[in-house]
């Protein structure tokens, strides 16, 4: 050790106790016969003595503001699945579950329909009012026999018109939030019920749609289509805004994401992923 | 960790909110002050406080005890405030010339420090966090971690991922750096210490 540069790293080490007895009197050995380093040391030992004193309070709602943020991550989330939220990180895509994914193709096509004017942020209601539900898809009812029991199971006690091909509200509205409230004129649809989706293990939040689009662009390349069927499964990370992200993807992507989906399975807010059901209109 | 954290930890993993709870009381205010290092300012750092906490709550799950609680809760909070700082300067701060390479300045000079004079000391201690704010990201988070959070050399390189010869070297690199933005802003003066106060340092 020969130089003032090096001493001078001594310094630091001895000031944050962690330099060796040996070197320890080597530094202040030096430091006897080099004025200049002498002079560092001093000038170094006071701006370390500060930069330890320097200290902040925090604002005084710190603690509750972090316990709010913590509770409502911890919040179940609840089965009605909400429009809208904002684009952010995409979320980290797995896929798997598919063989859980049973959703009734007509129950959900029903309950997507009043949403096909809200695809790809087109405003396309007046021409969706016109539409006959089963312009949805393809498949018309008969030609799955499940898929029209259930169709028309559904449509039967659809109140306002819904079931008539009637789809749009009045007022023509359909974004925001109030499109998204159930509540809301011409959405009164009845309870809708979906099984068959337990065995995909606890799920962080559930999010169903209905479209054609390119998924590859709103998951990944990866992503699984269920050979006899038009329904696909992702299960996306669940991470703080994973839901919403999924939604915006899908929406942006032109998909269409269906409200007022009920009997989806319990939500586990804990769990390491949520599920995305898709079905395709081919 | 002691014992009464470590059983802490894992209530709060099991999903005890009251022991999540103690575990931000017990550190709020620590990341809060990194966090305020970090980004410069209070509401920034209220923000990334919040966020490191949430990070908490969010990968509790997957903490296996491989290290300190605190050491990953610091790792956290060190990623979150560089996360914060890549979003408000995208491809900006974070490049700027704050490699190991750099030589060291050995302008330092005294600090005009006289304990009977707080308006002076508080001005220096003013100068110190401004000139905490304008070291370069790297240098700035070793000088936060070893004398804002008081982690030892080990916890460092631990909480950093780099080995103890680059947390020796980079925070003599740091302190240089902050010492001589001090002498730039004239914080210091020139006077010389004495063998005197050398033998009061030495006994200290």
């Amino acid at each position: 050790m020969n130089n003032c540069q090096d001493y001078f790293v001594y310094m630091n080490q001895y000031l944050d106790g962690e330099l060796p007895p040996q070197e320890t009197e080597e530094l202040l050995r030096h430091l006897e016969i080099c004025e200049g380093c002498r002079r560092r040391f001093e000038a170094l030992r006071r701006m370390v003595e500060e930069t330890r004193a320097l200290s902040a309070d925090p604002p005084a709602d710190l603690h509750a503001a972090i316990m709010a943020g913590v509770r409502r991550e911890r919040a179940p989330r609840r089965g009605l699945i909400r429009l809208g939220g904002r684009t952010g990180r995409r979320a980290l895509v797995r896929i798997g579950g598919l063989a859980a994914c049973l959703v009734l193709l007509a129950a959900l096509f029903d309950v997507a329909s009043p949403w096909l004017g809200r695809t790809g942020g087109d405003d396309t209601a007046s021409d969706e009012a016109a539409a006959p539900e089963a312009a949805l898809f393809d498949a018309a009812p008969g030609e799955g026999a499940e898929a029209s029991r259930s169709v028309q199971s559904y449509a039967q006690p659809a109140p306002d018109g819904a079931a008539n091909g009637i789809l749009a509200p009045e007022s023509g509205d359909m974004t925001g939030d109030a499109a998204t409230d159930g509540s809301a004129p011409g959405y009164d649809h009845a309870p809708l019920a979906v099984d068959g989706l337990e065995e995909a293990g606890p799920s962080a939040f559930y999010v169903v749609a209905v479209g054609t689009g390119d998924l590859s662009a709103v998951f990944g390349g990866d992503v699984p289509v269920e050979e006899r069927t038009d329904r696909i499964c992702v299960q996306i990370e669940n991470t703080e805004n994973a839901r919403d992200e999924a939604e915006q993807a899908l929406i942006e992507a032109g998909f269409t994401v269906c409200d007022n989906v009920e009997g989806l399975p319990e939500i586990d807010e804990n769990a390491q992923t949520g599920l995305v059901i898709v079905y395709e209109d081919k | 960790m002691t014992s009464r954290e470590q059983d802490t930890v894992r209530k709060a993993r099991a999903g005890d909110e009251r022991a999540f709870e103690e575990l931000v009381t017990a550190y709020e205010k620590k990341i809060y002050h990194i966090s305020l290092r970090y980004t410069g300012n209070e509401h920034d750092a209220m923000d990334v406080t919040q966020e490191v906490f949430l990070r908490v709550f969010r990968f509790l799950p997957q903490f296996q005890e491989e290290s300190r609680f605190s050491t990953w809760l610091y790792r956290i909070a060190v990623n979150a405030s560089l996360d914060f700082l890549r979003r408000r300067s995208p491809g900006g701060e974070l490049s700027l010339d704050d490699t190991d390479d750099e030589g060291l300045t050995l302008e330092v000079s005294d600090p005009r420090y006289q304990p009977e004079r707080e308006l002076e000391r508080a001005e220096l201690r003013q100068a110190v966090a401004d000139g905490i704010a304008a070291l370069p990201p790297q240098m700035r988070e070793i000088v936060i971690l070893r004398d804002i959070s008081g982690l030892s050399y080990d916890e460092i390189g631990a909480v950093l991922g780099i080995e103890q010869g680059t947390v020796k070297s980079r925070l003599s690199r740091a302190r240089s750096r902050l010492a001589a933005f001090l002498s730039e802003t004239g914080n210091y003066s020139r006077k010389s210490a004495s063998k005197k106060q050398l033998e009061v340092a030495r006994n200290e």
